[in-house]
């Protein structure tokens, strides 16, 4: 370990002023380590930020937790993996926004999918 | 009321929808048309605001100060307009509804169903993201299977059959006239009356009524169907 005299530990006053979005992108679903790799400005490793998010974040996990306990009891599987990827996407950046804008759709497989019955939403 | 409409790609309808189908029904509400290349609504009488997409911060202040607003961004700053949606940070929520138009073309439903993501995935709320189905000729569900297929599949937006222009060549028409189909139908002259009564005019002038008078009956079904477009997406 180096020594601290030396090299003074920055960890938690970096992470402290993204505590309120880091609390807010885990109750939208996203995980920790989507979130970490969303800060590469972040001087600390990935088992440090999972030990900050367990201390100051422990609500938000239970909250979270539980939310995703009793939606899987009303959705199946293929809602579940698509809510994920949907979050996935989620555009942060002028980045994100061009990778999305380039992503390919398959409109054979789009048509051919089938979905919920009602594809009315207010009709 | 602050309406965007916007799609990656052009030709939808984007300005057909602000001039002739929003502003008549928003109190002739003002347009800022974010467009550098593309002709806009004002090419139809209407009053219209021209911005740059990289204008961003003026366009947010200025919706601000108003109630209502119609925002018809060009494909031509769509990029521009959506990293400014982004930069700036919830700026979306400033905006009541985001129309997409789409036309039947499959390049324009794959186009369509990007924006969808990309609007979806900004975090912009289902009930706030619109499409317009625009140049129908009979049937939604036929014609645009890929928007339909998509919605069946996640609803990340709102879809609404009754949300359908129906193809009519006024729009074209009305395009060369420089005219609103609701300038049109406010226009009182009795081009009937004119052409019985002034047979010794020129041809020119008789042609013009003769056409007017042709426009005005085709302007009441258009107006009935965009009444009724107008219903449903609010």
């Amino acid at each position: 370990m180096s020594d601290w005299r030396t090299n003074p530990r920055q960890g938690r006053s970096q992470f402290l002023p993204l505590l309120g979005e880091v609390k807010k992108r885990l109750a939208l679903g996203e995980t920790m380590k989507m979130i970490f790799e969303s800060y590469p400005e972040l001087k600390m490793s990935y088992a440090q930020f999972t030990r900050y998010i367990k201390k100051y974040c422990e609500d938000e996990i239970q909250a979270f937790a539980q939310k995703t306990d009793n939606a899987a009891t009303a959705l199946n599987n293929n809602e579940i993996a698509e809510q994920v990827s949907e979050t996935k996407q989620r555009v942060r950046n002028p980045a994100d926004l061009r990778r999305l804008r380039n992503k390919d759709i398959d409109l054979d497989e789009l048509k051919n999918s089938t979905g919920e019955e009602n594809d009315s939403s207010n009709s | 009321m602050i309406v965007a409409i916007l799609n990656y790609t052009g030709t939808v309808g984007k300005t057909t929808v602000a001039a002739h189908l929003l502003s008549p029904r928003m109190n002739n509400a003002p347009i800022f048309a974010i467009e550098s290349i593309n002709e806009t609504a004002a090419g139809l009488g209407v009053d219209v605001e021209k911005m740059a997409g990289n204008k961003f911060r003026e366009l947010f202040k200025r919706i601000m100060l108003e109630d209502d607003a119609i925002i018809d961004i060009g494909a031509s700053n769509i990029e521009e307009f959506m990293n400014n949606l982004v930069k700036f940070d919830d700026s979306h929520e400033e905006i009541s509804h985001f129309l997409i138009p789409v036309t039947s073309g499959t390049k324009e439903q794959k186009e369509t169903i990007l924006m969808l993501d990309t609007l979806a995935s900004i975090g912009i709320q289902s009930d706030k993201i619109k499409v317009i189905f625009n140049r129908v000729d009979n049937d939604v569900e036929e014609e645009f299977p890929f928007i339909v297929a998509r919605h069946r599949k996640a609803k990340t937006f709102m879809l609404n059959k009754e949300c359908a222009i129906f193809e009519n060549e006024i729009f074209d028409a009305l395009s060369i006239k420089g005219l609103t189909v609701d300038a049109l139908l406010a226009d009182t002259t009795d081009y009937k009356s004119l052409l019985k009564n002034n047979k010794d005019a020129s041809p020119k002038d008789r042609n013009l009524w003769a056409d007017m008078f042709g426009l005005k009956s085709l302007a009441k079904g258009v107006k009935r169907n965009l009444d009724d477009v107008y219903a449903n997406i609010f």
